[in-house]
């Protein structure tokens, strides 16, 4: 009997760790942290960024993933769309290698800002389950809406939520 | 039975604490670290006519497909 409970209470206790130390989705973005964790890439910097805009589309991409090609074409228009109502994309890149990142952009036009994280702890951070995953922030660093992966049919649910962060429906 | 749960909590403090240490927590590749999962050359077979006629064979001859690779090029995303 006593060894039953034993063993019972061994199980939980293994799956203590998991429960304590599994990652929770952040709620709240300290863009300072965030900051500290990333290397700026093109165009604007990124505190301007924030500073300037309502809401920002935090997008975690990595050369290596098809559905990242496709999503870049679609940012940038999201980006000339929306831009007036004050969103503002910041695309993280999350190569180990960075060469393979700039091969990537001399390939595929981005006209939002880029910056680098080869260390992937922005993206831990946040909690990212996939590539590529976005995350709809206001200026204060709330997490408004995060949209896991990428293809043709999740443009317009995607759109939707921009719309719904800027206030616009 | 508050002398079991007494004699019970150091052993068990020991072992959370093991466990805890341990990597076991923390199990799995992150989806941004998949990419070397994603290169050609981890792919059991590289040539992709070879491997093609590989699957034929095993969906002609034995009904199962699949199970090659790494859903949506190892991005996590599908």
């Amino acid at each position: 009997m006593r060894s039953r409970r034993f063993i019972y209470t061994l199980f939980i206790l293994m799956a203590l760790p998991n429960l304590l130390f599994a990652q929770d989705q952040a709620k709240q973005v300290d863009w300072d942290a965030l900051n500290k964790l990333i290397t700026e890439g093109s165009n604007d910097t990124v505190t301007q960024n924030i500073r300037q805009s309502k809401v920002v589309l935090l997008d975690f991409w990595a050369s290596w993933c098809g559905p990242c090609r496709q999503s870049f074409p679609w940012m940038n228009a999201m980006k000339a769309q929306y831009q007036k109502q004050g969103l503002s994309i910041i695309a993280i890149n999350l190569d180990s290698e960075k060469d393979e990142a700039k091969a990537f952009l001399s390939e595929v036009k981005a006209d939002f800002t880029i910056a680098f994280d080869q260390e992937g702890m922005s993206a831990e951070m946040l909690g990212v389950e996939a590539m590529p995953m976005s995350y709809l922030i206001s200026s204060t660093g709330e997490v408004l809406h995060q949209m896991a992966g990428f293809n043709a049919s999740k443009k317009a649910r995607h759109e939707a939520h921009i719309r719904q962060s800027l206030g616009l429906e | 039975m508050l002398n079991d749960i007494c004699s019970l909590i150091r052993p068990l403090g020991l072992m959370l604490l093991v466990t805890a240490l341990s990597a076991c927590s923390n199990l799995g590749v992150k989806p941004w670290e998949r990419d070397i999962l994603a290169k050609q050359e981890m792919n059991l077979i590289s040539a992709p006519l070879e491997a093609a006629l590989d699957d034929h064979i095993y969906f002609s001859k034995e009904a199962s497909s699949g199970g090659r690779s790494f859903g949506g090029g190892g991005c996590g995303c599908n």
